[in-house]
């Protein structure tokens, strides 16, 4: 293991009770990439992400996070290090926007008793960065889909964390909102940060991501650049479903298009 | 006004009989004599019934009252909480006055039950009554009369009326005998945490007033609870307290803090609850004599 | 993280856009301050009244140090149960902010973790023994914290297998103070009704019932905690996003559940033992003024203690005045007050 593993996952088997969702899975994350994890409804690619995030612990193997054992980590140690955007996430009550972002300066904050002008002052230029000057002073539940899942992306931000682990991040957002949290994403890859999502888009992932884990039935079928995992033959036997894969002309990444029924019969 | 009932009740009965008398002289020979012989039946039974010799009572105060009388060995059953006389103790238990045991009375076949329409459930009353049992209700004494005219109606119906009317003349006279000086002001408290108080307005005021004193309480409510302020506002000169709940020493300790020169008497709970006018001259007294000796 | 770099710059470029915005993050500020300002002066207003009710409020500060008459009724009588609606109050309004946290739920209140039924048994149990024959006027306070904290153990003991999940223990607390409760009412049925009838009232609350000194012990008992409670103003606002989030957060939420839950119900066990049960307080105050001044704790807190603490002395206010001399239980003041109150606010709603 060298000094560029941010996960090292060997072995690792999780049951819930006595549903085992993951069998024998083997990972591993360097620094920088782009993991999109990708696979069927129920396949275990949201328990994948918990196991990494720290929330379960492995019954059997273990997972490794810059050299140290996940289990041994303190949680706030760990917050420092990896911020975390589980799929929902609501509150019943009405936080304002800034309120909400500097939430994630927790982890980083010591002894003193209220959040200070620094910490303040560090939501202000998240959000200058993140485009939501738009968004100051607003109610939380007062925002549309699209701008409360940047509000908690920013959250995440705030943490300053070196990792970000995403579970659906974008699957209920609009085709704008969509391109333009990647992209933000995408923004913040180039400036060094690791991340891990969870995707519903094979084209989105194609997109985005540097590198793809394809799960199914609970164990990793395929694990590679998009080019070599979302093959059609991957994918008819993953999500059973005949597509049809061609080449973005501009970004020259995989495109996936599924084949309804009705054409296959004509041929 | 329960003089009145007693009376009604003596009067109906006299009315029964003149009709019966007046219908029976008008019917030719052989019917007379066959209605003679049912007649003479039919008149017995109520003679024979009207003589109650097992009798259960459903309250302290009536069981008291029995053995006042001197009928105590008409008493066959009486509740958990009949305590006075000590004879009552030996009596077979019904249970509570909240709580009577409906199998236990049926089985003790009484032929009267004796209750108050206030102390004991109206549904198991009912019950009963339904099984063929005699049931008198007494109704919650709001002033001396009521009470000593519950106590004639009882004597009444145990046949003990010259005992009664005896006990009854009696406690009048020691009441009327009682002279009252200057009044004092009095404060008769109920409970504790939260103050609780019995105002001019409940029954326990018709002792306070006889002994000769004042109640500094005046309020629609019988035993409300009261502010403590007014309390102190008005000053009472002698509090009354009992032994109901709460640490006697207790209240008198945190009384002497606000009111310096105030005097304690301990009244013993029946008197609120179950009094029979044997005790409520009892009690009487005890405040005269306290308010005396000032 | 190699990311230190951009932050540098980022922050930067903000401190002058700082001068320039007006930072919501002010004027949310000095919409705050007001409603701070409001509130505390509406408790300092129901304070005064309190113990200046009927007489004007020159004639009281003179009569503080004279040795009888009005100046005895309000040492012995005003103060100290000003002092007590000021400090359950205050104590039901932050217990009812944190349990309706923990539990996401705006409907919480600090008698949901069942700290009634443990308090009523111990006060019960406290008038059937006679336990103002032993310990004074401290034996029903004393016992109604031992009942209170009993029941607190059982559920604490229950919900150490499900990692202190708020749910669980709020079913726990609910069946333990059903229990408890019934011991009640069996005991209520077996003895003498006189005494029961006392205890009863006892239990729909009463602010009356404490002596001077009495209160002197209990003010710090009753501000310990509660200062506690408000050092802990950011993990609150963390865990109303849920357990699993929290976590990601860097908050403990088994540790953090235990904390908090330990320490509300010390503060309700007090409470409860203090003065009865005063319900509403502890669900009305949170409910308002989360609409007002909105879900961040580190103003919700105070705001709810000096809200809660002027509920309280007002309603207190009321049960003493509205039918003078006979005083109602406080707790069914609060009730109608609140109720009303509630009622309004679900009404306006829908």
């Amino acid at each position: 293991m060298n000094e560029g593993t941010i996960f090292s996952v060997c072995n690792v088997t999780f049951s819930y009770g006595r549903h085992r969702v993951l069998h024998d899975i083997n990972l591993e994350v360097k620094k920088g990439e782009v993991v999109g994890i990708i696979g069927p409804n129920g396949a275990g690619k949201s328990t994948l992400l918990k196991l990494l995030a720290g929330y379960l612990i492995p019954d059997e193997g273990s997972i490794t996070f810059l050299g140290r054992d996940l289990k041994d980590y303190d949680k706030r140690e760990l917050a420092r290090h990896m911020a975390t955007l589980p799929q929902t996430l609501d509150t019943p009550f009405s936080y304002n926007v800034e309120e909400f972002i500097i939430m994630g300066r927790y982890p980083h904050f010591h002894k003193r008793f209220l959040y200070g002008d620094e910490e303040k002052r560090f939501v202000v230029g998240i959000m200058e960065t993140m485009n939501m000057n738009t968004l100051l002073g607003r109610q939380l539940q007062t925002l549309s889909e699209g701008e409360r899942q940047k509000v908690y992306l920013a959250q995440c931000i705030a943490q300053d964390p070196g990792v970000l682990l995403l579970d659906e991040p974008v699957s209920h957002l609009d085709i704008k909102h969509q391109m333009h949290t990647l992209e933000i994403l995408e923004n913040l890859h180039n400036e060094g940060l690791t991340i891990l999502m969870v995707l519903h888009d094979l084209n989105l992932t194609s997109e985005f991501c540097s590198r793809v884990v394809l799960i199914s039935n609970g164990s990793v079928y395929a694990d590679g650049e998009p080019q070599t995992t979302l093959t059609f033959q991957n994918i008819e036997g993953v999500y059973d479903t005949v597509v049809i894969v061609k080449e973005n002309p501009l970004s020259k990444k995989p495109y996936i298009i599924p084949v309804s029924k009705k054409y296959l019969k004509k041929q | 006004m329960n003089a009145l009932i007693v009376r009604n009740q003596k009067l109906k009965l006299s009315a029964r009989r003149s009709l019966l008398v007046a219908f029976y002289s008008l019917l030719p020979a052989p019917y007379s004599l066959l209605l003679t012989a049912y007649s003479l039946l039919f008149l017995l039974c109520p003679l024979i019934s009207y003589s109650y010799e097992r009798v259960i009572s459903l309250s302290p105060q009536i069981t008291e009252s029995i053995y006042l009388l001197g009928a105590g060995e008409k008493l066959i059953g009486v509740t958990e909480l009949c305590k006075r006389p000590k004879e009552a103790a030996k009596k077979e238990r019904i249970g509570t006055p909240l709580r009577p045991d409906i199998e236990k009375i049926v089985s003790l076949r009484p032929d009267l039950i004796l209750g108050t329409r206030e102390g004991n459930p109206p549904l198991a009353m009912e019950r009963l009554k339904r099984f063929g049992m005699k049931v008198h209700y007494f109704v919650r004494p709001k002033t001396l009369n009521d009470l000593l005219g519950n106590f004639l109606i009882l004597s009444h119906l145990l046949m003990k009326d010259e005992i009664g009317e005896r006990i009854v003349s009696n406690v009048k006279n020691s009441l009327d005998e009682i002279k009252t000086g200057e009044r004092y002001r009095v404060l008769w408290q109920v409970g504790a945490d939260p103050l609780i108080v019995a105002s001019d307005t409940s029954f326990t005021n018709d002792i306070i007033r006889i002994a000769g004193g004042i109640n500094i309480v005046e309020t629609e409510m019988p035993y409300p609870r009261m502010n403590i302020e007014e309390v102190m506002v008005k000053g009472p000169q002698i509090i009354v307290l009992m032994d109901m709940g709460y640490n006697i020493e207790l209240e008198m300790k945190q009384w002497r803090k606000y009111l310096k020169d105030a005097r304690f008497v301990v009244m013993d709970s029946y008197i609120v609850g179950s009094p029979t006018p044997v005790s409520f001259l009892e009690a009487v007294n005890k405040l005269a004599e306290a308010l005396k000796d000032k | 993280m190699q990311r230190d770099e951009g932050r540098g710059t980022r922050d930067d470029k903000n401190n002058s856009d700082l001068k320039t915005h007006h930072s919501p993050l002010t004027t949310h500020h000095s919409k705050t301050v007001l409603t701070f300002v409001i509130l505390s002066c509406l408790l300092l207003a129901s304070i005064i009244l309190s113990l200046s009710y009927g007489k004007n409020v020159y004639v009281t500060f003179n009569s503080f140090f004279a040795d009888e008459g009005f100046g005895l009724v309000l040492r012995k009588i005003r103060v100290p149960r000003t002092v007590i609606a000021f400090l359950v109050g205050g104590s039901l309004g932050i217990c009812g902010v944190t349990l309706q946290s923990i539990l996401r739920n705006p409907l919480a209140e600090p008698y949901t973790l069942g700290i009634s039924g443990g308090a009523s048994l111990g006060v019960t149990l406290s008038t059937v023994l006679g336990m103002q024959n032993y310990l004074g006027m401290y034996g029903n306070p004393l016992m109604g914290f031992i009942g209170a904290m009993f029941s607190v153990f059982i559920v604490y003991v229950l919900s150490r297998r499900k990692l202190f999940d708020p749910n669980s223990m709020v079913l726990f607390g609910i069946v333990v103070s059903l229990v408890f409760s019934s011991f009640v009412f069996f005991l209520f049925s077996i003895l003498d009704p006189d005494r029961m009838q006392i205890t009863l009232m006892w239990l729909m609350g009463d602010l009356s019932s404490l002596d001077i000194s009495l209160v002197y012990a209990y003010i710090p008992m009753f501000l310990l905690p509660a200062l506690v409670l408000f050092l802990f103003v950011k993990e609150l606002d963390i865990l109303t996003l849920g357990s699993e989030k929290a976590q990601y957060l860097g908050v403990d939420p088994p540790k953090m559940y235990k904390v908090l839950f330990l320490l509300t119900s010390i503060l309700t066990g007090l409470c409860v033992s203090a003065s009865g049960i005063i319900g509403f307080v502890g669900l009305i105050v949170p409910h308002l003024l989360r609409n007002i001044i909105g879900a961040s704790h580190t103003l919700l807190l105070i705001s709810s203690y000096i809200g809660g603490a002027f509920f309280l002395i007002m309603s207190d206010v009321f049960s003493r005045y509205l039918l003078y001399p006979v005083e109602l239980p406080v707790g069914v003041v609060t009730g109608i007050l609140g109720g009303f109150i509630l009622l309004f606010l679900v009404v306006r709603k829908t």
